[in-house]
């Protein structure tokens, strides 16, 4: 599990603490809060709530969760389910394993990390090559898969 | 001597009784503007004036100047330096707070909405900076070259280029905008050889947060931009430099969602003066002579610029409009502007329209048509930022929407407009308060702006708050634009433009959502826009 640092929500009015809770949970890609504290204040004009918390994620993931701008959905959220290890697939008389799919995330931060030096540089160059291996370009992939060094790694991305 | 009461009282029954004939619409008008006072108290002793500023508008949690939110953001934060800014961003991605700076709130649009942390950006952060040109490449011609903080105001800008004998290629038509605000919306001037805002850039110095919540710097150029690589880095090593031709047209035009930019390097050229004419004519006359008088822009040329405001009712049985001839000159500066009546023009006319438009709408065609008559004026010779702002206080109560459209068969496009005016006028009594202002730019290489590869005609639509059915005839006007000529809203002005029109609208999307992407990889530069138009879709 992945414990991200604190998140605050805030709200006044009548549904204030709703508010604060809804407001909280504004993080996308977390899949609970820990540690929930809620704080309400009142004075002869009105009511408001605070909440923080610590939003965590099952598994081992770091990346950061996005920050959503709009309302929460009005509508039930379908939460999917995790993807399961690949099966064996049986063939003919024998059995193998399907192939896993190319990690086109992991080749390209490796591959930015040769081209590039600096921060956007780098998170510039991961997104060109992911979009490029996503099509797939399976010669591409290959290509940064193979790289080693900053000069062959550029030359995958020469037409 | 006659009774100012009674003249103001009989002027206001006759137009009433006739509100299509121009000769009494110029006798209310004429009395109102040597008697603003007079004026009102005769219109309220027939019928109160409506409030200027709509309740509903007024009771929004936060405005400042044009912009109206429907929350409070959590934070407001005006940074005295960019330390501070640095600072600020990092405490509000610690926080997980959304940020948008904004520059002075002018913008009718919700691209400057957060319910996070809000950066008015013109309140400190406005400076005009030293170039160093020891960073630069031996090439760069450093004397045409201003650079300055976010929030420095057009007029900021022009107060220390003119001294210097220096002037901008280019400025929108209100000098209280700010720079940096006016080009990330796609603002553009006047001068069909001129492209927007964006186009006069040469560097952005941008504060955004990566992946990791942390605080970044960077500078983007175009490919060839004017930094030498090895002398910025050597020199700024805190700021990354970044010369990509795609990045760099992205941030240019960019609404804020791309990170926080600090800082912009503009190139300007030598100072100038404008010789003005604005003349009164048939827009039948106009029409034939539109691709001359836009061939006859530029360097050397007889134009520097025109702008076109159109009545789009008729009055007195036909279509009027302004021609107003910009030439450059090197004649000192000479004479004065007339009445100047965009954006609602002085306080007399817009208390007078908006009075008329609430009690018989049926009079505003007739006066506007005499406010555009009295903006008449020959061979005025002003200085370029002079010449170049519109010349009035822009500060009526007005909300305004502008679309880009191609220039060429313009004058076909107009009479088309008119006619979807007219039509909203008789068959829902929807009238605009203010002529149509037509203004030409040269095409440019923003992915999302207006006037992405194609020369074009902004048309713009200022409204007065309050005028009634005003957001849907600002909506239906867009709708109409986009449907029949490929029309592409302003993103400073009002847009209601669902978000499934983005991508046919605007070819190289996807150039703009690379850097979007790479920029605000967290969403922390999101906001209503960003939703509005599905940015992260």
């Amino acid at each position: 599990m992945v414990v991200f640092s604190q998140v605050q929500g805030k709200a006044c009015g009548p549904d204030a603490l709703l508010g604060a809770l809804r407001d909280m949970k504004r993080l996308v890609g977390v899949d609970g809060y820990l540690e929930v504290v809620v704080h309400e204040t009142r004075d002869s004009e009105r009511v408001c709530a605070q909440t923080t918390a610590y939003p965590f994620r099952y598994g081992t993931s770091t990346a950061t969760p996005v920050v959503r701008a709009g309302d929460e959905p009005p509508t039930p959220v379908l939460v999917p389910e995790r993807p399961s290890p690949p099966t064996p697939v049986a063939t003919g008389g024998g059995s193998s394993v399907t192939p896993p799919a190319f990690d086109c995330a992991e080749a390209c931060q490796r591959y930015a990390s040769l081209v590039e030096t600096g921060s956007i540089k780098v998170a510039l160059a991961k997104d060109r090559c992911e979009q490029r291996c996503k099509q797939p370009d399976a010669a591409f992939q290959k290509c940064i898969a193979l790289a080693q060094d900053p000069t062959s790694a550029k030359a995958c991305s020469t037409p | 001597m006659p009774n100012a009461n009674l003249s103001h009282d009989s002027a206001i029954s006759a137009l009433a009784a006739d509100p299509g004939s121009s000769a009494k619409a110029q006798t209310v008008f004429d009395l109102a503007r040597k008697d603003p006072p007079g004026a009102q108290q005769a219109q309220a002793r027939v019928a109160p004036a409506p409030a200027l500023i709509p309740l509903d508008i007024e009771r929004t949690p936060f405005h400042r100047h044009n912009l109206f939110m429907p929350q409070m953001p959590k934070a407001i934060t005006a940074p005295v330096d960019r330390a501070m800014l640095l600072s600020t961003l990092q405490r509000a991605a610690d926080a997980w707070l959304q940020i948008k700076a904004i520059g002075d709130g002018y913008g009718f649009a919700n691209t400057g909405d957060t319910r996070g942390q809000l950066l008015p950006m013109v309140e400190k952060l406005n400076q005009v900076l030293a170039i160093d040109t020891s960073v630069l490449k031996s090439s760069v011609d450093a004397a045409h070259l201003c650079k300055f903080e976010a929030g420095a105001t057009i007029k900021t800008i022009n107060d220390y280029l003119w001294p210097r004998g220096k002037a901008l290629l280019n400025q929108p038509g209100y000098a209280g905008l700010t720079f940096v605000g006016t080009m990330s919306s796609g603002g553009h001037g006047s001068g069909a050889w001129l492209g927007p805002l964006s186009e006069h850039v040469r560097a952005l110095h941008i504060a955004t947060v990566d992946a990791n919540r942390r605080v970044v710097e960077f500078q983007v150029e175009p490919s060839n931009g004017i930094s030498d690589p090895a002398k910025f880095s050597a020199k700024n090593p805190g700021v990354e430099l970044v010369q990509d031709d795609k990045m760099f047209r992205a941030c240019a035009v960019s609404m804020g969602c791309l990170g926080v930019i600090y800082s912009v390097t503009i190139q300007v050229r030598d100072a100038y003066n404008i010789l003005e004419n604005r003349r009164k004519f048939r827009f039948s006359e106009i029409k034939p002579r539109l691709p001359g008088l836009l061939a006859e822009q530029g360097p050397g040329k007889r134009l520097h610029s025109i702008e076109v405001w159109v009545n789009p009712y008729q009055v007195d049985g036909d279509v009027f409009c302004i021609l107003g001839e910009r030439s450059e000159t090197k004649d000192p500066p000479r004479g004065e502007r007339a009445l100047v009546i965009e954006y609602g023009g002085p306080e007399f006319l817009y208390r007078l329209l908006s009075w008329w438009m609430a009690h018989e709408p049926a009079a505003v065609p007739a006066l506007v048509g005499v406010a555009m008559t009295a903006t008449q004026a020959s061979n005025v010779v002003l200085t370029a930022p002079k010449g170049l702002n519109f010349g009035a206080p822009n500060l009526a109560p007005v909300t305004a929407c502008s679309c880009g459209v191609p220039s060429e068969n313009i004058g076909d496009l107009i009479d088309d407009l008119v006619g979807f005016f007219q039509q909203r006028a008789k068959s829902e009594g929807a009238y605009i308060t203010s002529p149509l202002g037509l203004r030409f730019v040269k095409a440019a290489s923003a992915p999302l702006s207006p006037a992405f590869e194609r020369d074009t005609c902004m048309i713009e639509v200022p409204t007065l708050l309050g005028t009634p059915k005003a957001r849907e005839t600002l909506n239906a006007y867009h709708d109409f634009l986009f449907q029949k000529y490929n029309g592409r809203p302003h993103w400073g002005q009002v847009n209601d433009m669902p978000k499934d029109r983005l991508r046919a609208m605007y070819p190289k999307l996807d150039d703009f959502l690379e850097s979007f992407r790479v920029l605000n990889p967290i969403g922390l530069f999101d906001n209503a826009f960003t939703e509005q138009m599905g940015f992260r879709a």
